[in-house]
């Protein structure tokens, strides 16, 4: 196996929920963060057994998620990324990104997690607009965002990303270019650009299922993407994944190795891993994740086996996201098939509507395919 | 069995006015089901039929009655009797079998045309009608107003018995009324028998039950009985009565009601409407009144999947078991492939059949819009019935074409007579009468096209007039009218299944209103696709579904591959629902647009 590896690390706590958020996160309390240091420090030690006995296991990433992994104390959170450092087999070198909430941090919490390690941080700005920052349920302003990226890079941070979001309620295609400019003339290594995606059981989604929710029609959402890509790649950086940008060299090694269909090790409650050919979820509840733990268990909610012909559609699925593609050679060398001929009805279809491009060598979306990728995804979803 | 105990009688009342609640109550009064078994609408027995609260399925049940101030229990035997313009010959057939009719009318609602319909057949049949005036428990009843409509009608308002179902209230008398109004049975039990079929099930284990009542004679297990309209002999191996559920007879007598089980192998053996006679002695005549249920109105049922084209055949012919008004052939279109032609009594009919299809045999179908049968006359001078829009000829060979007509009767408050007849105009109906019913009741017959009908007269009806017109109609033939096919193209190919024959002062509007409505119907695809409507060569709309411009999942999930992978065999479960037509992804209901145009 030449893929890479990660893990994972989901911090369950926010401050507040932002209105359009689903992912698995909890209100903030010293009880709580108690268990959830306690509980994460099994899980590791678990873990550690299990990675010691797997003979030239090395890790390429680690990726503290969350929630709002800032919401923790600069000691606790720099404490936590030294024990993940030393229990598990990192790569020299390897990208050890924090996830970070403007507002959430100052520049000597950020200094304390660059001294534990981090070399890499993620910031949620999502937007540039304060109007648009209330209407997502945001703790911070854009003026807070200036800060936090001046404090990362006192805080001695040279591989910053920022996420963004589009298609937003209300938002015009100018507000959207103002805020890709912004984000722009701050200079981030790395720009992840995503389209809001509404959830059930979100107030957006019980706003939206009312009609109370004023979306971009499907050709402004379309167009924003379009304006996002021509901006970006303008200024210098590489549009190297559907909805990720960045300067030379600092491509995300974390977010590749899940496109590259690589595993990694996912900790902390809800998390979701990918090892030795299972994936898994842990469950969503700390509580019942930490009482699992406790027992000794692994605080998985399922797991199960990944067949072959799965694993096969999720690295075309997934590789289909990055620009340059699958690598048919590395296709070939990880299951012994040609993905051509193991596709070759779709691919034929595909190319027929210039969606795809399929070479000796790899195997990519066009420029046409890239904002109707899911259409291309369902092709390589066999039942 | 004492001729002089029985009472025969069914309960006629429009939909929602309360007859399933009045059977229930009744059934509980007399003890006939204890409260525990009690279930709402038992009567009624299909899930389908529960879920819609209309009754399809007659069902005959025996209670046995003990009027006050008497020791020995009379048998009422209640008849129930469908409620839809679409099974008016069942009624009629059911009406046959009593003496007497309980004429529900809802207090607030006043009498309407389905239930006058209905009335005027039971009293073709001679029968003894009381007036009951339910739901007189509701803030809004008039039942002053209701005995008004009923003197206008013919009925003595004084006799008429003020009830609640859902309360119970006036229930006793209603049964007291059904012994004392409601005249015995007659019939000769010394003549040769003759069972008049008035329902009939198909069962897995006991094959085509009949139900049926007893005229003349007697009818007994082991006796050998003939059907009159086949001259098909059978052996009766069982005979049932229910109370409500079936419980064995050894024989059944003049006047009685019960079902006959004779190892009959097919449904069709027990017509609705036919006369079972005695084998080795058999009556002269029939009793009057069989005829065989004619289809009026056809569609095009296809699989989605085409490997499902035996199932759906299997599954026609099980439903067919138990519906005698289902007819089905196989055809094929060149859109949809291998599927069924299939006639229905109505357009509700035919609902019922394609949902009993999807939910009980886990069909997925494709139904094209229903059509009529237009009577073409080439002019070689031969004469072709067509029931599928597609197989309509060239118009150079056609001399003449005619379409089925109805005769509507329509029942308004006076203040909304300007709009029906608006509405009926609009609908190339021909004005035939109109009557005051009473100052503020007014009855509107028109003829009217059976297609226009079909397509949405029902609910513009009921949205022209705040839903307080009701609607009866039967058939009354062909007349000669100008008709055209009209051609959907997509992407530039015609999809034959989405032809339709409209009347040609109309296409134009009709086409452009398709074409809109299969705009909103047909997802955006990865590529422009043009929806043209077509007479001949000719071009007569377009409209154009724009060409897909963003379907792609750009959000970060943390690793949550599973999830992703979901959303995908989500869109591509969709995608199987759809049906491939050339490049062209068309989903079902763009099939039936042609219904849901204003």
């Amino acid at each position: 196996m030449t893929e890479r590896r990660g893990v994972y690390v989901h911090v369950p706590f926010c401050v507040r929920k932002c209105y359009y958020c689903d992912f698995n996160s909890y209100s903030l309390d010293r009880a709580a963060v108690e268990a959830y240091l306690e509980g994460i420090e099994r899980e590791i030690r678990l873990y550690e057994r299990i990675v010691a006995s797997e003979v030239g296991a090395a890790f390429d990433s680690l990726y503290i998620g969350g929630g709002t992994p800032t919401c923790l104390s600069g000691k606790d959170l720099a404490g936590l990324v030294r024990r993940l450092l030393s229990a598990f087999p990192f790569k020299p070198g390897a990208e050890v990104t924090c996830e970070a909430n403007p507002g959430s941090s100052n520049a000597d919490k950020f200094a304390a997690i660059r001294a534990a390690g981090v070399n890499r941080l993620s910031l949620g700005v999502q937007s540039l607009d304060d109007a648009l920052l209330l209407l997502l349920g945001r703790q911070h302003t854009a003026e807070d965002v200036y800060e936090s990226y001046r404090a990362a890079r006192q805080g001695g941070f040279d591989n910053v990303n920022l996420d963004l979001m589009f298609a937003l309620p209300g938002q015009t295609a100018r507000q959207w270019e103002e805020s890709l400019a912004a984000a722009v003339a701050l200079r981030p290594e790395h720009l992840s650009c995503y389209s809001l995606i509404i959830e059930e059981g979100t107030p957006f989604g019980d706003a939206h299922q009312r009609g109370r929710l004023s979306l971009p029609d499907e050709d402004e959402e379309a167009s924003m993407y379009q304006q996002a890509i021509d901006t970006l790649v303008q200024a210098g950086y590489e549009h190297y994944e559907i909805s990720n940008f960045a300067l030379p060299g600092k491509r995300s090694v974390h977010n590749l190795i899940y496109w590259e269909n690589g595993e990694w090790l996912g900790l902390g409650p809800g998390a979701h891993g990918y090892w030795n050919g299972r994936r898994y979820a842990n469950v969503r509840g700390p509580a019942e994740w930490a009482a699992r733990l406790e027992r000794g268990e692994l605080p998985y909610e399922w797991t199960r086996e990944v067949g072959r012909d799965e694993a096969m559609d999720d690295t075309m699925i997934f590789g289909l996201r990055l620009l340059e593609g699958v690598s048919v050679p590395s296709f070939a060398r990880r299951f012994g098939a040609d993905p051509r001929e193991v596709y070759r009805e779709g691919v034929q279809r595909l190319t027929a509507l210039g969606l795809l491009e399929a070479g000796p060598d790899r195997i990519r979306l066009t420029r046409k395919g890239l904002p109707v990728a899911n259409r291309v995804f369902v092709e390589f979803l066999r039942a | 069995m004492d001729r002089s105990r029985i009472r025969n009688f069914c309960i006629i009342a429009h939909i929602d006015h309360g007859k399933s609640t009045l059977a229930d109550r009744l059934l509980e009064l007399t003890g006939t089901v204890s409260p525990r078994e009690m279930t709402s609408q038992l009567l009624d027995q299909m899930e389908l039929e529960r879920e819609r609260g209309i009754t399809i399925k007659l069902t005959a049940v025996r209670l046995a009655y003990t009027p006050p101030g008497e020791s020995e229990p009379y048998v009422l035997n209640l008849i129930d009797t469908p409620g839809h313009v679409d099974f008016s010959y069942e009624v009629s057939r059911s009406l046959a079998a009593c003496e007497g009719a309980l004429l529900v009318v809802d207090a607030s609602q006043g009498i309407e045309a389905q239930t006058l319909a209905n009335l005027y057949l039971a009293l073709e049949h001679d029968l003894e009608i009381i007036p009951v005036i339910n739901k007189i428990d509701l803030p809004s009843a008039d039942p002053e107003g209701v005995k008004r409509q009923l003197e206008e009608i013919g009925l003595d308002p004084s006799e008429a018995i003020l009830a609640s179902a859902k309360t119970g209230y006036g229930c006793d008398r209603i049964l007291q009324a059904v012994v004392e109004r409601i005249p015995p049975p007659g019939g000769d039990p010394g003549a040769p028998l003759r069972a008049l079929i008035f329902d009939s099930h198909f069962d897995p284990y006991k094959g085509a039950v009949a139900y049926v009542r007893v005229v003349d004679g007697t009818v007994r297990v082991g006796s050998k009985i003939k059907m009159m309209s086949t001259g098909a002999t059978y052996e009766v191996t069982e005979l049932g009565v229910f109370r409500p559920h079936m419980v064995p007879a050894s024989e059944l007598g003049p006047g009685e009601v019960g079902c006959v089980i004779a190892q009959m192998k097919n449904i069709k053996d027990t017509r609705v409407g036919d006369t079972i006679t005695d084998a080795e002695r058999p009556a002269d005549r029939p009793l009057p009144g069989y005829r065989k249920a004619v289809p009026m109105v056809f569609c095009g049922l296809y699989p989605v999947d085409s490997d499902q084209y035996p199932d759906l055949r299997d599954a026609l012919e099980k439903l067919q078991l138990n519906d005698a008004s289902l007819v089905f052939e196989p055809e094929t279109s060149t859109a949809l492939g291998f599927g069924f032609r299939c006639g229905f009594l109505g357009l509700l009919h035919m609902e019922i059949v394609q949902e009993r299809l999807e939910r009980e045999f886990g069909l997925n179908l494709i139904t094209t819009a229903p059509s009529v049968v237009y009577r073409v006359t080439r002019t070689d001078g031969s004469v072709q019935l067509i029931d599928n829009p597609s197989k309509y000829p060239e118009p150079s060979v056609i001399r003449q074409v005619e379409e089925p007509y109805v005769r509507a009767s329509i029942l308004v408050p006076e203040e909304f007579v300007g709009a029906v007849m608006e509405l009926c105009q609009d609908k190339r109906g021909e004005f035939k009468n109109m009557e005051y019913l009473t100052p503020q009741r007014v009855r509107i017959e028109y003829d009217l096209p059976l297609a226009e009908i079909l397509l949405d007269f029902f609910d513009k009806l009921k949205s022209r007039t705040k839903g307080y017109a009701s609607l009866d109609y039967e058939p009354i033939g062909h007349r000669a009218t100008d008709l055209v096919k009209m051609d959907i193209l997509l992407n530039g190919e015609p999809v034959d299944a989405l032809s339709c024959i409209v009347y040609r002062d109309k296409a134009y509007e009709r086409g452009r209103q398709l074409t809109e409505r299969l705009k909103e119907v047909i997802p955006r695809q990865l590529f422009e696709v043009p929806i043209q409507a077509a007479i001949g060569n000719k071009v007569i709309a377009r409209e154009t579904v724009k060409a897909l411009r963003k379907d792609v999942l750009a959000k970060c999930y943390g690793g949550d591959v599973t999830r992703k992978r979901k959303l995908l065999e989500k869109q591509k479960e969709g995608k199987k629902r759809m049906k491939q037509l050339g490049k062209v992804e068309v989903p079902q209901e763009a099939f039936m647009a042609v219904l849901s145009i204003d």
